[in-house]
């Protein structure tokens, strides 16, 4: 009688706590050289294998790992290294942390109605959340650059800023904490006489600001051109 | 010939072993890299013969290969010699042929060298040519510069 009510119990604990499940990261492809790390000692990676959680992984020269994580698909870059620090498929619930180092990583989160996904990426200076689908994270000396593809990040730094992360915004935060959101499409600006040659102009737009310090600059050439038309300025804005 | 196929296929094993182990040895060795507090020269010679793809076997074998292509020509610095800015600069913008710099293509000093660089998005523009590398950042450019030389293949 006594046993089967320690059976009973729990076989109710087990149903109450609920099922939890780490789950190992596969190894979907392995290019060039690439290794994992958990026991304090490095490890040749190939494709196929089960990667733990706590695992570190690390890639070479021209080397890119892809891993198969709870609902995502983790892409490593050349010269990169990460750590899993959790994966886990709770009830309905998938959790999956990961840490960048260096290098850079590409994060594509599956997103399924009947599971609740939280897929985080912490690095050096900032946190983010991807809230689905594709997330490219790059992790410098300098700087730490975040980028959404598809769909949306949240990205945290250090002081608490968040930032929302769309279409073609690029977070960049570097290390001594500043932090901006950048459009990833460049504008170059050009001043110029509009009486140059068609080979000066040519010329302007290949060299752009490519000259010795404290000549000729852009603003040197603004300035001439103010002061030549008497304090007035016509500007032509030419849009990519 | 049971013998000659089981001396066959120890001798595929071991090469397999043999490769398998350099290619993790390159591995430990880049790890050890990014925990360098200052990179050197030998390190950046081992990175872009990697990059070219060829097998590095060793500073003065990495040295011939630079040197037949004439990357390393003019530099006669010693494997453990402190790595600056401006040597690396110069290696990379002559490894990648870079050729969107005025003064780099006039002059091909180690000052526009690294301008040409920055110019390039490999390094950034916060310091100059006289600078440290650290390891990590010696990893970081060395990434950017995989990723063009990548695109110029």
């Amino acid at each position: 009688m006594k046993k089967r009510i320690v059976i009973v119990i729990g076989i109710i604990m087990y149903f109450c706590v609920g099922t939890v499940f780490a789950a190992d990261a596969t190894v979907v492809s392995v290019k060039g050289t690439a290794a994992y790390n958990l026991s304090g000692k490095w490890l040749p990676m190939e494709a196929g294998m089960k990667i733990k959680e706590g695992a570190k992984i690390s890639t070479g020269v021209k080397s890119v790992v892809v891993l198969r994580l709870a609902n995502s698909t983790v892409t490593v870059k050349p010269l990169s290294m990460m750590k899993i620090y959790q994966d886990k498929l709770v009830n309905n619930t998938s959790d999956t942390k990961i840490a960048v180092r260096r290098g850079g990583v590409s994060a594509e989160v599956n997103r399924m109605q009947e599971v609740k996904t939280v897929f985080k990426v912490a690095t050096p200076v900032a946190t983010s959340s991807v809230r689905g689908t594709v997330q490219n994270i790059t992790v410098g000396y300098n700087t730490t650059v975040f980028t959404t593809p598809s769909g949306a990040t949240e990205v945290r730094n250090r002081v608490g800023q968040v930032r929302v992360l769309s279409g073609d915004l690029r977070f960049e935060e570097s290390k001594n904490g500043t932090g901006s959101v950048v459009r990833n499409r460049e504008f170059k600006n050009n001043v110029a006489d509009s009486n140059i040659t068609p080979e000066e102009r040519l010329a302007l737009e290949h060299n752009g600001e490519d000259s010795p310090d404290g000549l000729g600059g852009a603003l040197d050439m603004g300035n001439a051109l103010f002061l030549k038309s008497g304090g007035g300025l016509n500007l032509q804005l030419s849009w990519p | 010939m049971k013998l000659r196929a089981l001396l066959f296929s120890f001798f595929v094993v071991g090469l397999s072993a043999s490769l398998f182990s350099q290619s993790m040895s390159v591995l430990n060795y880049i790890n050890e890299l990014g925990n360098k507090p200052h990179a050197v020269y030998g390190d950046a010679v081992k990175l872009i013969v990697l990059d070219m793809g060829e097998k590095t076997l060793g500073f003065q074998n990495d040295l011939a290969v630079l040197n037949s292509k004439n990357i390393t020509s003019g530099y006669a610095l010693d494997e453990n010699t402190a790595l600056r800015k401006g040597v690396l600069a110069r290696l990379i913008a002559r490894y990648l042929d870079l050729s969107d710099s005025l003064f780099y293509n006039i002059f091909e000093t180690e000052r526009y060298a690294f301008r040409a660089c920055v110019a390039a998005g490999i390094m950034v523009s916060n310091g100059s040519e006289w600078d440290p590398v650290s390891g990590e950042e010696l990893l970081e450019i060395m990434r950017m510069t995989a990723e063009i030389s990548g695109e110029n293949r």
